[in-house]
C-alpha cells in the first residue's frame, strides 16, 4: 500500500472510529436515559418501600395500639368485673348490715314497745313532757284520772292547760313551772285522791324531760282517815273515864276521903303516874287525829312566845331539879308578841323541853335561846343528852317514832310528839329543823313568823 | 497473649451500667485489662461512666465514644454502655488524646501522631482514632498520615449522639472530652487487619465539580448541585431541601472518584439549600468527579460479608482475637430493622465466638481500597463499614 492509500485507510478508519464514537456516545446517552428512566423508578419504588415500610410501621403501632387498647379494656372489663363484685359485696354487707339495722330497729321497736305496754298498763298515771314542758306521752291511767283525752295533750305546754279543771288541781299544786316535787297530795274529787311526783327523766347526763307520775292514794287515804277516825273516837270513849278515874285519884290522894296508909298513897301515886301517861298518850293520840283530819283548828291570839316557854321550864323544874340539869334561857333583843295558837304553842315548848328533860344526861345542860332573824323569831332548845343517832336522823318527825338509844332510856313514850312539833310549827308557817351528835346532845332549831295584830286581821 | 472480653448494659444508674458491663467483660480476661474500650449513648456521657469502670479496671487505659447506636457482639441498639476488655503483654498499647481540634484537624492529627510515635517501644502497627463528630475528620487523618506515611494504617469513627447532631463526647481514662481526638496506637508483634467498604454502585455519568466550598458543592457541570438528583431522580429530590438526612440522603449517597482508582469515596449528602447547594458529611473532593450512588440492602450486607472476608485475609484467616467495627449512622437508619442482618454477617465470617464491638458513627475512617496497595491509604467515608481485627 501506499502512502495515500494508508492516509485514504487512516481516513477511512477514523471516520469509522467518529462513527463508532458517534454511536457509542449515542448509545451511552441513550444508556444514560435509561439509567435516569430506572433510577427515577427507583427513587419512586424506594419512596414507596419507604412509604409502605411505614404504612407497616403504623399499621403495627396501631395494631400494637389496638391491642394495648384492647388490653386496656379487658383490663378495664376486669376492673369493672372487680368493681362489680366489690359493689355486689358491699351491696351484700350493706343489705346484711340493713338487715341488722331493721333486727336492731325491731329490737328497740320491741323494747319501746315493751316500755310503752309497761307505760300504757302502768296503775300510775304517767305524764312525759319534753324539756319545754311539751306533753310527749299521755298514758290511758292518766286519763281516766283526769278525764282527759291524752291524745289532745300531745305536743302543748303542760303548764297552759289549767283550763281542764282536773289538770287546774294539779297545776294548783306544781306551780308555776315544772320542778322536782316529791309526794305531793291533790284532791282531784270526792273519792280520788292522787299524789303527785315530778322527777326528771335523764339520758346518760343530760336531762331531757320530766315524768309526772299520779299515784292514787285514794284508798290510803281512806283507811288512814278510818283509822284516824277510830283513834279519834276511840280516844274520846277511853279520855273520859280515864279522867274520872283521875279526878277519882285526886280526891282519894289528897286525903279528901279519909287518911291514907304510906302503902297505899304510894300505890295510888303510881296508878296516878300511869294514869296521866294514858290521858297524854290519848292526849297526843287525839292531836295526831286532828292533824291529819286536817280539823286542827288554830286559835290564834297575840301572845308573848317567851312567856309561854317560861310556864312550860316553870312546870317542869321538879323533874330538871331531880336530873340536876342547869337550865339557862338566853334572850339577846327582845322578842316581839306574835300571833300564835297558845294551846298548840304549848305542845311545842312541852315536848321538846320535855325531850331535853327526859334524854339528858344527870348533870346536863339545857341552853333555851330567843332570837329575831329577819321577820322570824328563832327558837333553839339544845342539849348534852344522848342524841340522834345519824342513820335515823330522817324520821325523826315520822308518827310513833322512837329512836333505838331513846326506847332504852325511856321505856315510855308515844312517839308522836315530834310529829305534832312538826304540824304545829308548819301550821303557824315556820320551820323546824335540829342538828345532833349521838352522845353528845341535840339542838332543835325553830322559826315562827311574827305578825303583828294588824296583820293577822288583814290575812 | 490476647485476652478479649465483652460486656454491656443499659441500667439508668450510669455508674452501675459501666461497673457492671465491665465486670462481665473482666470475666473473660482474668479480671485483668490494659486496654478499656468503651462505646456508650449519650445520656452515658458523664463522669461516674469512667469512675464505674475504673472502679474495677484500675490498671486499664480507657479510651471511647459516644456513638448513634453500640454494637457489641450480635447485638445492636441504643441505650447501652458497651465494653471492650483487653488483656496482651504481646500489644504495647499507647494512648493520647488531642483537644480543642475543631479549625485546627491537621495540626492536631499531626500532634497527636506524634505523641504516639515518640512514646510507642515496640514498632507502631496500627492506630485507631476516635474523633469528635463535628470535625474535619479528613484532615485529621491527612495531618497523621504526615507524620507515619501516606499509607500507615488508620482505623476509626466519628463519634456520634444518637442522631441529636449536637454534641458529640470522647472517653480518655479519667476524661469526658468533647472536641477532641482520642489515638490508641497498636504496636508490637501481631497481625491485623483492616478493611472498609459500602456496597454503593454509581449510576450516573460522572460530572464535574465547578464550585465546592469545605463540606458543599454549590456548582457541577451544567448546573447546581441538586442538578445531579433532579436529573435522575425527579421531583423527589427536592426532599434534600426540606429535611436532613430524608430518604433521599440515605439511599442515594454521592460518590467522587479518586483518580486511578476504582474505588469511590462516599459522602452522604446531608441537606440541600433553595439554591441548591449540596452539604456533605464530609470534606468535598474537588478534584474527582461526582456521581449518583445507588445500592440496596442485600448489596449493602454483601458489601459487609466481603469487607469482614478482605480484614480476615489480611491476618491470613487466622482467627482473630478481636474485631471492632465502625459502622455508618445511615446504614444503622437505612438498614433499619434488618441491622442486626449486617452485624451477623460480620460475625458469620470473622467467626461467631470472636469478640466484637463497634459503634455507629459520624464517618468512618479505613484504607480506601485494601487490595490494591497503591489505594490502600485512610480516608473518611460515609455510608461506610470498616472492620478492625487483631491477631496473634
Amino acid at each position: 500500500m501506499n502512502n495515500a492509500d494508508v492516509k485514504l485507510k487512516l481516513k477511512e478508519k477514523e471516520k469509522e472510529i467518529e462513527k463508532l464514537q458517534k454511536q457509542l456516545q449515542k448509545e451511552r446517552l441513550d444508556f444514560d436515559s435509561a439509567i435516569k428512566l430506572l433510577t427515577r423508578k427507583d427513587v419512586k419504588l424506594v419512596i414507596t418501600q419507604q412509604e409502605l415500610e411505614k404504612k407497616i410501621l403504623d399499621l403495627e403501632r396501631a395494631k400494637e395500639e389496638q391491642m394495648i387498647l384492647r388490653i386496656r379494656e379487658l383490663a378495664k372489663a376486669r376492673d369493672i368485673e372487680n368493681k362489680t363484685a366489690q359493689l355486689e359485696k358491699l351491696k351484700e354487707s350493706l343489705l346484711s348490715a340493713l338487715a341488722d339495722l331493721n333486727k336492731a330497729r325491731k329490737e328497740e321497736e320491741k323494747e319501746k314497745n315493751k316500755t310503752l305496754a309497761i307505760i300504757q298498763n302502768f296503775v300510775d298515771g304517767i305524764f312525759v313532757l319534753d324539756n319545754d314542758n311539751r306533753v310527749l306521752l299521755v298514758n290511758p291511767q292518766a286519763e281516766r284520772f283526769l278525764d282527759v283525752n291524752g291524745n289532745d295533750l300531745i305536743g302543748k305546754d303542760f303548764l297552759e292547760l289549767s283550763h281542764l279543771p282536773t289538770l287546774n288541781l294539779i297545776l294548783n299544786a306544781i306551780g308555776k313551772e315544772i320542778k322536782d316535787i316529791f309526794r305531793k297530795e291533790v284532791k282531784i274529787k270526792e273519792n280520788l285522791i292522787l299524789e303527785i311526783t315530778i322527777a326528771p327523766v335523764m339520758l346518760k347526763e343530760e336531762r331531757f324531760g320530766s315524768l309526772i307520775i299520779l299515784h292514787d292514794i285514794t284508798r290510803e287515804k281512806l283507811l288512814e282517815k278510818m283509822k284516824s277516825e277510830f283513834v279519834s273516837i276511840a280516844a274520846h270513849q277511853l279520855r273520859t273515864p280515864l279522867s274520872g278515874i283521875k279526878w277519882g285519884l285526886r280526891i282519894i290522894l289528897d286525903g279528901e276521903e279519909g287518911e291514907l296508909r304510906k302503902e297505899q298513897k304510894e300505890i295510888l301515886e303510881r296508878i296516878y303516874q300511869t294514869n296521866e301517861r294514858l290521858i297524854n298518850l290519848i292526849n297526843d293520840l287525839l292531836n295526831v287525829a286532828r292533824i291529819e283530819e286536817g280539823r286542827y283548828v288554830y286559835k290564834m291570839s297575840y301572845v308573848d312566845i317567851v312567856s309561854l316557854c317560861m310556864s312550860q321550864i316553870e312546870s317542869l323544874k321538879n323533874e330538871i331539879d331531880k336530873r340536876d340539869i342547869k337550865l339557862d334561857v338566853e334572850i339577846k333583843t327582845r322578842i316581839p308578841k306574835t300571833m300564835v295558837d297558845i294551846e298548840k304553842m304549848n305542845l311545842v315548848f312541852q315536848n321538846l323541853l320535855e325531850n331535853a328533860v327526859k334524854y339528858n344526861k344527870r348533870g346536863g345542860k339545857i341552853l333555851v335561846k330567843f332570837e329575831i332573824e329577819k321577820d322570824n323569831v328563832k327558837v333553839t332548845i339544845s342539849d348534852t343528852g344522848i342524841g340522834i343517832p345519824e342513820k335515823q336522823k330522817d324520821k325523826v318527825f315520822t308518827k310513833f317514832f322512837r329512836s333505838e338509844n331513846a326506847i332504852k332510856m325511856e321505856t315510855e313514850g308515844s312517839g308522836l310528839g315530834l310529829f305534832i312539833v312538826k304540824n304545829i310549827i308548819e301550821g303557824h308557817g315556820g320551820k323546824i329543823w335540829f342538828e345532833s351528835k349521838e352522845g353528845e346532845g341535840t339542838t332543835f332549831y325553830f322559826t315562827l313568823p311574827i305578825y303583828s295584830q294588824s296583820d293577822f286581821l288583814e290575812m | 497473649m490476647i485476652n478479649v472480653g465483652t460486656g454491656k448494659d443499659s441500667s439508668l444508674d450510669v455508674q452501675k451500667a459501666a461497673i457492671e458491663a465491665t465486670k462481665r467483660a473482666l470475666s473473660e480476661t482474668g479480671n485483668k485489662a490494659n486496654l478499656i474500650i468503651v462505646f456508650s449513648s449519650i445520656n452515658f456521657a458523664k463522669k461516674e461512666l469512667l469512675e464505674g469502670i475504673k472502679s474495677v479496671a484500675q490498671e486499664a487505659k480507657i479510651v471511647g465514644c459516644t456513638t448513634g447506636g453500640e454494637i457489641i457482639d450480635e447485638n445492636v441498639g441504643e441505650g447501652n454502655v458497651a465494653i471492650m476488655a483487653i488483656e496482651t503483654d504481646t500489644i504495647d498499647v499507647v494512648v493520647d488524646y488531642e483537644e480543642k481540634i475543631k479549625g485546627r484537624e491537621k495540626e492536631a492529627g499531626v500532634k497527636l501522631a506524634k505523641k504516639i510515635k515518640d512514646v510507642s517501644k515496640k514498632e507502631l502497627k496500627s492506630l485507631m482514632i476516635l474523633v469528635d463528630g463535628f470535625v474535619n475528620g479528613q484532615e485529621l487523618i491527612e495531618g497523621i498520615q504526615g507524620v507515619l506515611g501516606k499509607y500507615f494504617p488508620i482505623v476509626g469513627a466519628l463519634a456520634g449522639d444518637n442522631f441529636q447532631f449536637k454534641k458529640t463526647y470522647q472517653y480518655f481514662n479519667d476524661k469526658v472530652l468533647t472536641d477532641s481526638a482520642i489515638a490508641v496506637g497498636f504496636c508490637g508483634d501481631f497481625s491485623f487487619g483492616a478493611a472498609m467498604g459500602h456496597g454503593w454502585k454509581p449510576v450516573s455519568i460522572p460530572k464535574g465539580i465547578n464550585k465546592a466550598e469545605g463540606f458543599s458543592i454549590e456548582k457541577i457541570e451544567k448546573g447546581t448541585g441538586i442538578s445531579l438528583y433532579k436529573e435522575y431522580l425527579g421531583e423527589e429530590a427536592d426532599q434534600l431541601t426540606k429535611e436532613p438526612l430524608s430518604t433521599i440522603s440515605l439511599n442515594y449517597p454521592l460518590g467522587f472518584e479518586v483518580e486511578g482508582s476504582k474505588e469511590v469515596i462516599i459522602r452522604t449528602t446531608v441537606s440541600a439549600t433553595k439554591e441548591g447547594s449540596l452539604t456533605c458529611a464530609g470534606p468535598i473532593i474537588k478534584e474527582g468527579k461526582v456521581r449518583l450512588m445507588v445500592s440496596e440492602i442485600d448489596e449493602g450486607i454483601e458489601a459487609a460479608r466481603n469487607i469482614s472476608k478482605d480484614a480476615l485475609s489480611q491476618i491470613k484467616n487466622k482467627k482473630p482475637k478481636l474485631a471492632i467495627a465502625f459502622n455508618c449512622i445511615c446504614r444503622y437508619k437505612l438498614f433499619g430493622p434488618t441491622k442486626q442482618k449486617e452485624i451477623l454477617a460480620i460475625k458469620e465470617v470473622i467467626g461467631k465466638d470472636v469478640p466484637l464491638i463497634g459503634f455507629y458513627s459520624h464517618g468512618e475512617i479505613g484504607p480506601l481500597d485494601s487490595k490494591n496497595k497503591d489505594f490502600s491509604f485512610s480516608v473518611l467515608q460515609n455510608s461506610s463499614l470498616c472492620i478492625y481485627l487483631l491477631a496473634e
